[in-house]
């Protein structure tokens, strides 16, 4: 159930810089948890790395690990000289991935 | 003693403490952690800046705004540590040209009070950095 979210204004006019800001509901487990019941320590699982492209061509791109909160949220720029469609692509450890799209019209 | 057992031994004590050795103490984590991503260069201050709480409330949820002024296309990479947390790298962010101005905002766990530290990278080859003392009251790491 971990449905990433983007927001992205509909458009923007040529040159301007727009601010991108998403989230993914992810527990990011760094390993150092215990589960009350058990004892046991929760193994590991975070999200490590967040890639955004515009058009194809990299943007912006983050590699963060057990010190980013959990559901990370990351907010960017980005410079709007056309129109287009943003990817955004959140990976695990372990290789899972998520996708988001969006497109930015110019006004 | 003789003439000779003494040399070998002051020879020995030499090879013991190769010239070289600059710091007086064992590296940190945190600070092996920062020179593999600087190389040794010297962080300048300047350009960059980090916001984040004074006292952070709940230390699992901590916000924190990083920017580098002027155009983007100067900077290479942004990274955050967090010095005293089992794992001190926040993170590293990328930019391009076409972020147009360099701005991450995110949210860290810290698990005790400490001086959260950004440095930038710059596509010339200098970097810059900045630090923020930010109190916790609640700690966030596990």
């Amino acid at each position: 159930m971990t449905k990433p979210r983007v927001k992205v204004p509909k458009s923007a006019t040529v040159g301007s810089i727009i601010k991108i800001k998403t989230l993914i509901r992810h527990n990011m487990e760094n390993g150092l948890r215990k589960n009350k019941k058990t004892g046991k320590k929760i193994p590991r699982k975070l999200i490590n790395n967040m890639t955004a492209r515009f058009n194809g061509a990299d943007l912006f791109r983050a590699d963060i690990g057990g010190s980013i909160s959990a559901n990370p949220y990351l907010a960017f720029n980005a410079k709007i000289d056309v129109a287009g469609e943003f990817e955004f692509i959140w990976t695990e450890d372990g290789g899972k991935t998520w996708v988001a799209k969006k497109k930015i019209e110019i006004k | 003693m003789s003439r000779r057992s003494f040399s070998l031994g002051v020879t020995a004590s030499v090879a013991l403490f190769p010239v070289g050795i600059s710091s007086s103490h064992a590296k940190s984590h945190y600070e092996s952690l920062l020179e593999a991503r600087t190389n040794g260069a010297p962080l300048q201050s300047g350009k960059i800046s980090l916001t984040m709480p004074d006292l952070a409330e709940n230390g699992s949820l901590v916000p924190f705004t990083i920017k580098v002024e002027g155009d983007a296309a100067h900077v290479k990479a942004i990274y955050v540590f967090a010095p005293l947390n089992p794992a001190p790298e926040v993170g590293q962010f990328y930019f391009t040209a076409e972020s147009g101005e360099a701005l991450v905002i995110s949210r860290m766990r810290l698990g005790k009070p400490q001086d959260v530290v950004a440095v930038a990278e710059m596509k010339d080859g200098i970097f810059y950095t900045t630090k923020k003392h930010v109190k916790v009251t609640v700690g966030g790491c596990g």
